[in-house]
C-alpha cells in the first residue's frame, strides 16, 4: 500500500540553493531533496566575470573544500547536488576555467551540471558525458519541440521559464516525458524572461553584484522585479507533472530559504494526504500565516492562463 | 557590399508599404532597400497572417528584393501557427529563428535558418558605461554567443546560414575567423522581452494596440513595444567588416514607416515636449548652445527667430538680455509653455513653412529642426530661412551628421523612439544650402551614447562677412573647449566638506582589520542607522561596504549580525572579504539601536 511519504516523493522534489556546507542538514531536515550551487575560484577578484549566473560570494561556495564537504553530506543524506555553471554568456578566455570547474565537479562526485547556453552544454557533455545535465532558465525553452532539441543534446532536465503559467508548464512536462521539467516556486520573479534579457547589472557604473534598479523603469505600467514572490497556490496544477520545484535565491539569507523549503514540504504533505485541489489555495494561505507569522501578501509568482 | 534590409511589422506596416509602391513601381529598389524583414521577433501574437505573408511573397518577387520571415519565441500554442507560415514560404526563403523549436520545420521546408538576435545572448544594457568596466567585464560585454568558435561550428552543423547582432552601446569585438555572415540591427537595440504587454499578461494577446511607451531606466532611454523593451543606438560601428556584418537591418519601431512616406505629424512633437516637460527623461544630452554662445548672439542681434524653439530655454536666455525673440514650433504644448514663460507673442505654434513671421531677424537659431524636416520639404525650408534673414544676419545651427552608409531616406535618429531626424552628409549639406548662403564656421561634435555626431555651424549670406559671425564663432570655440574638457571637478576638500565622517569601529576592531592587511580609509554612520565602510585591500584594491538594517531580506545583501551588507570594489580577493566580514560581525552586534 502506498504511504503518504511515497505519494510525497511522487508529487515533486524540492531543490534548494546551497552555498555553505554547514547548511546541508537543516535544509534536508526542512524537506530539500536536492541542492544546487556555484563555486567561486578563491583567487578571483571582485571584478572578475563569474561562471555562475548569480555572482559573488553570497551566492556561491568560496572554495572546493567546502563544496566537497557539502556534496558528501548531501549524498550521505540521500540528496543530490547540481553545480551551476550557468553564466548567461561564455567567452573564449573563460573556457579553461569552465573546464576546470567541470573537473572539480567530477572529482567531487557532483550529481549534475546546470548550464545555460549551448557552448556550455557542449563543453559539459564532452567533459562529463555521464553527468545529469540541466538546462537552466536561460535557455528559454517554452515548447515541447524546443525541449526535444535539448534532449537530443543530452539534457535530462529543463527548468521552465518563470513566465510560463502553470497550465503551460504542466502541458510542457506532459508533452516531453523523456525530460524532467523543473519549475520555480519561490522568490525573484523578474519582469523579463531570463533567456531574453540583456540587462547586465554587474556592468553598471562599475558596481558588482547589485541589481537594484535593474528593471526600475520610470513607467509604472511596466512589471517590476518581485524578490519574494510565492507560487504555492499553483501546486495542484504543477504537482505530478513537474519533477522538481525549485526555491531560488542563492544569494538570499539561508534562514529564509530554509523556511521556504519547510513551507513547501508542508504543502507537499498536504497534497499527498489528498487535499482537495479546489480547497488547496485556502488551506495554503492558512498554513502560510501559521508558518511565516504573517498573512499571504498576494505576491503571486504565477499568473493564471487567460480563459 | 552591405545589404540593406527594412524590418516591417506585418499588421502595422505592410499595407503602408504596398500603398507607397502602388504609386511608384520601383519604390524599394529605387530607395536602396535590398530586402524586407517581415514579422515579429518578440511577440508570439504578432506572427504574420497567412494572407499577408502571401502578399509579401508576391510583393518581394515583383520588386526583386529578398524576403526574410522573422519569428519570435513560441509557446506550444503558437508554434503550429509559425510552422504553418514557414511551410507557406518558397524554398530558399530566409527565416529568422528565435526559438529552437522551429528550427526543424525551417530546415524541412527547405528554408534558410538565421540565428536570431533574441537567441544570441549579449549584454544589451543601455546604462553601460564602458569606461567603468573592468577588463573582464568589458570583454564579456563586447561578445555574444556567436563570438565563440564552438558556437559557430554548432550553428553550421545545425544548418544556420547567418547570425544576428545588436548594435550595442559598448561596441562589439570582431567575430572569429570563418564565422557565418552576420546582420546588424539598427537603431533599436533589443534590451529585454517579458510576457506582459504593459501591465497585461500576454498568454493570449490582450488586444491591440500593443503597449507603447518611451521611458527610462537609470537615466537611459527605453522604448517599449509590446512585450519588449528597446534602447536606441543611432551610431553604427565604424567598421562592419571585422564583425562579419554584411547586412544592416533597419528597425522601424512602433511608429511604423510613416517617416518614409510623409512629414511627421504635429502631435508627435507635442508628445515629445509633453514628456520633456513632464521631466520623464533626464538623459545625458548636453546642450552645447549655452549662455556663453547665446550671450554672444545677444550682443550682435536685436531680433532673433528660433525655429523649433521647443520649451523656450534659448528664448528665455535671449529675452533676459533684452533681445526681441520669436519662437516657432510644431508642438502646441511647447508653445503654450513658452507663452506662459515669456508672454504672448513670443512663440507661434505651426509649421515654419506656413506661419506668418512679422520681421526679418538678425539671427536665426535652428538647433535641431532642419535635420528633422521631411526630405521633400528641405528646399522650401532653406529658401524660407534665407528670406527671413537680415542682410548682416547669421544662422546658428546644429544638425546631425548623417552616416553615408544609410539608405538615402532613412532617418539617423528616432527621437524618443518615434520622431525621425535625418541629418546630412557633407555632400548633402552642400547641395542643400541656398546658393545665397555660405558656411562661415563649422565644427563637428562627436557622437555620444544616445546621439550621432552633430555639426555646429554658423551660416551667413554669401560674401557678407557679418561681424556677428566672428563674435559668435569665438564664443562657440570657447564653449566647445569647455565641453571637451568635461565638467569642473570639485576639489577633494570640497567633497570632504560635504560629509561629516563619524566613526563606528572600535580601536580593537580597527587593529584586527589592519592585521588582515586592510586599511580603513573612511567610515560613516548615516542618519537612518546604516553604516558605511571604505577600506584599502591588502593587494592595493578598494572595497566599499554598505550595512543596512532591515527586517525583511534585501535581495543581494548578505545578512551579517543585525545588518545586511552589500559591497562593491575592485582588486580585492573574495577570501579576504570573507575574513574582513568575520572581523566586523561582532562589532555590528554592539551598534546603537540594535534589538
Amino acid at each position: 500500500m502506498e504511504t503518504s511519504a511515497d505519494r510525497k516523493s511522487r508529487l515533486f522534489g524540492i531543490e534548494s540553493p546551497l552555498r555553505r556546507s554547514v547548511d546541508v542538514e537543516r535544509l534536508v531536515d526542512a524537506g530539500a531533496n536536492g541542492f544546487y550551487g556555484g563555486l567561486l575560484d578563491p583567487h578571483e577578484t571582485l571584478r572578475n566575470t563569474s561562471l555562475s549566473h548569480r555572482q559573488g560570494p553570497f551566492a556561491n561556495f568560496l572554495n572546493e573544500e567546502d563544496l566537497g564537504i557539502a556534496v558528501e553530506k548531501a549524498h550521505r543524506c540521500g540528496v543530490s547536488f547540481h553545480l551551476t555553471l550557468n553564466a548567461r554568456l561564455l567567452v573564449l578566455e573563460d573556457e579553461p576555467r569552465f573546464l576546470r570547474q567541470l573537473d572539480v565537479a567530477r572529482a567531487l562526485d557532483v550529481d549534475g551540471i546546470i548550464v545555460s547556453n549551448h557552448p556550455g552544454l557542449l563543453l559539459a557533455r564532452e567533459r562529463l558525458p555521464e553527468a545529469h545535465l540541466v538546462a537552466s532558465l536561460n535557455f528559454g525553452i517554452m515548447n515541447a519541440a524546443a525541449a526535444r532539441t535539448l534532449a537530443a543534446l543530452g539534457v535530462r532536465r529543463i527548468v521552465a521559464p518563470r513566465h510560463l503559467v502553470p497550465e503551460e508548464i504542466a502541458c510542457l512536462a506532459r508533452a516531453v516525458p523523456e525530460v524532467e521539467i523543473e519549475a520555480v516556486i519561490f522568490n525573484v520573479k523578474c519582469a523579463y524572461h531570463d533567456a531574453f534579457c540583456g540587462y547586465h547589472y554587474d556592468s553598471i557604473r562599475g558596481k558588482d553584484w547589485t541589481n537594484q534598479g535593474c528593471t526600475a523603469v520610470a513607467d509604472c505600467r511596466v512589471p517590476r522585479m518581485r524578490p519574494t514572490a510565492c507560487g504555492v497556490c499553483a501546486l495542484p496544477l504543477l504537482a505530478g507533472s513537474v519533477s522538481v520545484l525549485k526555491v531560488v535565491g542563492r544569494d538570499m539569507n539561508m534562514d529564509f530559504i530554509a523556511r521556504d523549503v519547510a513551507f513547501l514540504d508542508r504543502l507537499r504533505t498536504l497534497l499527498a494526504e489528498g487535499c482537495d485541489p479546489r480547497d488547496f489555495p485556502r488551506q495554503a494561505r492558512t498554513l502560510y500565516r501559521e508558518h511565516f507569522g504573517v498573512s499571504c501578501g498576494n505576491d503571486c509568482y504565477y499568473e493564471r492562463m487567460h480563459p | 557590399m552591405t545589404e540593406h534590409a527594412l524590418f516591417l511589422d506585418a499588421e502595422r506596416d505592410l499595407d503602408g508599404l504596398l500603398e507607397v509602391v502602388s504609386g511608384d513601381g520601383t519604390w524599394i529598389v529605387g530607395r536602396g532597400w535590398d530586402r524586407i524583414y517581415l514579422g515579429s521577433e518578440t511577440c508570439e501574437h504578432r506572427l504574420v497572417g497567412a494572407r499577408r505573408l502571401e502578399r509579401a511573397v508576391t510583393f518581394c518577387t515583383w520588386q526583386r528584393v529578398g524576403l526574410t520571415l522573422v519569428t519570435p519565441p513560441l509557446t506550444d500554442r503558437t508554434l503550429p501557427v509559425a510552422q504553418d507560415r514557414v511551410r507557406r514560404l518558397p524554398a530558399g526563403t530566409e527565416v529568422v529563428v528565435n526559438d529552437w523549436g522551429l528550427l526543424e520545420t525551417v530546415r524541412n521546408a527547405g528554408c534558410k535558418p538565421v540565428f536570431g538576435r533574441v537567441l544570441n545572448r549579449m549584454v544589451r544594457d543601455p546604462r553601460i558605461e564602458p569606461h567603468l568596466l573592468s577588463e573582464d567585464l568589458a570583454r564579456l560585454s563586447r561578445r555574444s554567443l556567436v563570438h565563440l568558435p564552438r558556437m559557430q561550428a554548432f550553428l553550421r552543423q545545425e544548418g544556420f546560414v547567418r547570425t544576428e547582432l545588436d548594435n550595442v552601446v559598448q561596441g562589439l569585438d570582431p567575430l572569429p575567423p570563418g564565422s557565418l555572415p552576420a546582420s546588424l540591427y539598427f537603431p533599436h537595440v533589443l534590451v529585454a522581452i517579458g510576457r506582459h504587454c504593459g501591465s497585461r499578461l500576454a498568454t493570449r494577446c490582450p488586444g491591440r494596440p500593443c503597449f507603447d511607451s518611451f521611458t527610462s531606466v537609470n537615466h537611459a532611454g527605453l522604448l517599449f513595444d509590446g512585450l519588449a523593451s528597446f534602447s536606441l543606438r543611432p551610431t553604427l560601428p565604424p567598421d562592419l567588416l571585422p564583425l562579419s556584418v554584411d547586412r544592416l537591418v533597419r528597425t522601424v519601431g512602433p511608429e511604423g514607416i510613416d517617416w518614409l512616406t510623409r512629414p511627421v505629424p504635429e502631435d508627435s512633437w507635442s508628445r515629445v515636449h509633453a514628456r520633456r516637460l513632464g521631466d520623464a527623461i533626464d538623459g545625458p544630452f548636453v546642450d552645447v548652445v549655452d549662455d556663453t554662445i547665446l550671450g554672444a548672439v545677444a550682443q550682435n542681434a536685436s531680433t532673433v527667430l528660433e525655429i523649433g524653439c521647443g520649451t523656450g530655454t534659448h528664448l528665455k536666455a535671449l529675452t533676459n538680455r533684452g533681445v526681441r525673440v520669436l519662437g516657432i514650433d510644431l508642438s502646441t504644448v511647447a508653445v503654450q509653455h513658452v507663452t506662459r514663460l515669456l508672454g504672448s507673442g513670443t512663440a507661434i505654434a505651426g509649421n515654419f513653412l506656413d506661419v506668418e513671421i512679422p520681421f526679418s531677424s538678425d539671427a536665426i537659431l535652428d538647433l535641431g529642426s532642419f535635420h528633422a524636416v521631411h526630405p521633400s520639404l528641405r528646399q522650401a525650408w532653406m529658401a524660407r530661412m534665407r528670406s527671413l534673414l537680415a542682410p548682416d544676419g547669421i544662422i546658428l545651427a546644429t544638425w546631425f551628421v548623417r552616416d553615408p552608409r544609410l539608405t538615402p531616406e532613412e532617418p539617423v535618429v528616432l527621437l524618443q523612439g518615434r520622431v525621425p531626424e535625418w541629418g546630412f552628409t557633407e555632400t548633402e549639406l552642400d547641395e542643400l544650402l541656398h546658393p545665397d548662403l555660405e558656411r562661415v564656421w563649422t565644427r563637428v561634435l562627436p557622437a555620444d551614447k544616445d546621439s550621432p555626431a552633430r555639426r555646429l555651424m554658423i551660416l551667413a549670406r554669401s560674401g557678407s562677412h557679418p561681424p556677428a559671425a566672428r563674435v559668435v564663432a569665438k564664443a562657440c570655440e570657447e564653449r566647445l573647449a569647455m565641453v571637451e574638457s568635461g565638467p569642473p571637478i570639485p576639489s577633494s576638500d570640497a567633497v570632504v566638506g560635504q560629509r561629516v565622517p563619524s566613526s563606528w569601529l572600535s580601536t580593537e576592531t580597527e587593529r584586527k582589520i589592519k592585521k588582515l592587511g586592510f586599511g580603513v580609509t573612511d567610515q560613516d554612520r548615516q542618519a537612518n542607522g546604516s553604516l558605511v565602510l571604505v577600506v584599502k585591500a591588502p593587494d592595493g584594491g578598494r572595497i566599499h561596504l554598505d550595512f543596512v538594517r532591515s527586517e525583511s531580506p534585501v535581495p543581494h545583501y548578505r545578512v551579517l549580525g543585525p545588518y545586511q551588507v552589500a559591497y562593491q570594489g575592485e582588486g580585492v580577493r573574495l577570501v579576504d572579504v570573507d575574513r574582513l566580514l568575520e572581523v566586523l560581525e561582532p562589532i555590528l552586534r554592539t551598534q546603537p539601536g540594535n534589538p
